[in-house]
């Protein structure tokens, strides 16, 4: 068996031909994560034991002739900022250890039930806050592409294990872009659903308006099957929408009108991602898109709105990691002031306290008005932006990221360059439209080919057209890995 | 825009964080150039938008009363996500009461 050219449809399907069986499949990716996880370092736990248990239910249901069910025996990664019962969670931080989770989020019970074989949790930046992974308190994770480069972040190890095959598919995390910037930064495939479509219960809460979890897999038609298996109303998160779930329908890119927003190709985009991601756009057109430049006028305030949502959000979530309930606590001090304070000084790194302090500000008396109250306007102007484009185009286009994946350490001085990694994605969120990024090419630097992606925004709960867009680009772009 | 010390100081004690030396001064530059940053917004006109509120338009999202839910986990697992427990069972947690202040 061959790992690197497997892919979720396929590894059901050579189970039902008992090409391999389900243990075998679980074995084959445990060896690849103990033969080169400690180069990568996609993963904070391996839940090898549990990993081969669930195999081996699945291989007993193949023996028994049962159905199958749609990620049968497919060995996933989930992000550890997810809650699976019984493996620690960490959420990137100290803070947390050494928290065991008590339930499964309802992501992870919903996978279970596909059958998928859950291998580990992955790393992440320190509570899903960065563009990197070197947040996280337990070390940064390598890209696959080129390990002296970041994966991108927040949802880095999980889409450094997906590249770098180390499993079939993963779970992410995207508030701001999380899983879309580092699927382009590692050249896989990763959307963010909707805000509503996929339960967020079990999701350790960072920006609760903005957190979407979804998948991050080889192609698309892997990532549509795991989101299908996750999404749809859970009774436990009262946001979660009742639409039903459609099932992606094949598209044809003739007379497809595609929108390419001219914010998202101005200053601050190197040169190379523009030509990588118009020459894509010139390959959907001669496939008979339609393609019209566009315009959403309030693009470039969108990131500012995001740093005033984002941290006010986080810092009333972060309140609850005060020592008294689970995972870290200080020595006792001498008022329960201290005690607080001490706590989160040594259980906090260095991003989520520069988030808490940011988001303490704009919420605090005499601010709230000129920061909290005016970004939520602003944000309502954001959405109307994809309100109108949507009433003209079928889908909106544009790159991922503004550079290839960095070396590590090149923004991790500066706070808002790391932000700046952000530009194109955070409006998605703040506007609550799905969207996914799909890698469209390469560029060659130092030797290495570092993937491009191509984010494609689809409106509202159009999650089936969106994915039938892009697995119709992914045809018309040919194999990139 | 900038920040003083007292302020800073005021901030991290609302936020309930002790910050070290290194770190007040570090934020004492980052925070007010972020706060610049994030001020770009001001200048977007935005007289009769009415503010978003959260993630979705949703709103009073209501179950039928006579709904049951199955208990979200298992007394005896929520243990062991606590750090402490005791042998009947209870939850243990610092002291919050009885300091000096």
């Amino acid at each position: 068996m061959r790992i690197e050219a497997l892919t979720v449809a396929g590894a059901v399907e050579g189970l039902r031909r008992k090409d391999f069986s389900a243990v075998e499949l679980t074995n084959a990716y445990l060896a690849a994560i103990s033969r080169r996880d400690h180069e990568i370092h996609s993963y904070l736990f391996v839940a090898e034991e549990i990993a081969r248990a669930s195999a081996k239910i699945v291989d007993r249901g193949i023996a028994e002739g049962l159905p199958l069910p749609a990620l049968a025996g497919i060995p996933m990664a989930v992000k550890d900022n997810i809650l699976v019962k019984d493996l620690p969670l960490t959420s990137g931080s100290r803070i947390l250890e050494p928290y065991i989770a008590s339930y499964d989020a309802t992501v992870v019970a919903r996978l279970k039930t596909a059958g998928a074989v859950i291998l580990g949790k992955t790393n992440l930046d320190e509570f899903a806050m960065g563009s990197s992974t070197e947040n996280s308190a337990f070390g940064p994770t390598q890209n696959p592409r080129d390990t002296s480069r970041v994966p991108g972040g927040s949802s880095g190890g999980s889409a450094a294990a997906v590249a770098g095959d180390l499993a079939l598919a993963a779970l992410g995390s995207d508030t701001g872009g999380s899983i879309r910037q580092p699927a382009a930064f590692t050249g896989v495939v990763g959307m963010k659903p909707t805000y509503g479509r996929v339960s967020r219960h079990g999701l350790v809460a960072m920006a609760s308006s903005l957190d979407q979890i979804g998948p991050l897999a080889k192609n698309v038609e892997d990532t549509a099957l795991v989101y299908q298996a996750v999404a749809g109303h859970d009774r436990y998160d009262a946001t979660s929408s009742e639409k039903p779930v459609e099932t992606p329908s094949p598209v044809s890119l003739a007379g497809l009108r595609i929108g390419v927003p001219k914010e998202y190709f101005g200053q601050g985009l190197d040169p190379r991602l523009s030509d990588t991601v118009r020459a894509a756009l010139k390959k959907f057109e001669t496939a008979g898109a339609r393609v019209a430049e566009i315009s959403l006028p309030h693009a470039a305030e969108a990131l500012a709105a995001y740093y005033i949502v984002m941290p006010a959000e986080v810092s009333a979530n972060l309140a609850r990691f005060d020592g008294l309930r689970y995972g870290f606590a200080s020595a006792p001090s001498k008022t329960i002031l201290d005690f607080y304070k001490d706590t989160r000084d040594r259980g906090f790194g260095a991003e989520p306290k520069r988030r808490i302090m940011m988001g303490t500000y704009v919420l605090s008396h005499g601010y709230y008005d000129a920061y909290y109250l005016k970004a939520q306007k602003v944000r309502r102007l954001i959405r109307r932006d994809f309100e109108d484009a949507f009433k003209d185009v079928d889908v909106l286009m544009g790159p991922t990221t503004p550079s290839v994946a960095f070396p590590f350490g090149a923004k991790s001085s500066d706070p808002l360059a790391m932000y700046l990694e952000d530009i194109y994605t955070v409006a998605v969120n703040l506007s609550g439209v799905p969207a996914l990024s799909l890698p469209c090419g390469t560029v060659a630097e130092a030797g290495r080919a570092l993937p491009v992606g191509l984010q494609i925004i689809g409106s509202w709960f159009d999650e089936a057209r969106l994915l039938g867009v892009s697995k119709v680009c992914e045809s018309v772009l040919g194999k990139i890995f | 825009m900038s920040l003083s010390r007292e302020s800073l100081e005021h901030l991290a004690d609302l936020a309930r964080i002790h910050l070290a030396e290194g770190e007040l001064s570090r934020f004492e530059k980052e925070l007010p150039s972020l706060l610049d940053f994030v001020a770009a917004l001001q200048s977007v006109p935005t007289d009769a938008v009415i503010p978003v509120t959260g993630g979705t338009d949703l709103t009073n999202s209501l179950r039928r009363d006579k709904e049951v839910f199955a208990p979200l986990g298992d007394p005896e697992d929520l243990r062991t996500a606590f750090s402490n427990s005791d042998e009947r069972g209870y939850l243990v947690v610092s002291k919050i009461f009885g300091y000096e202040d």
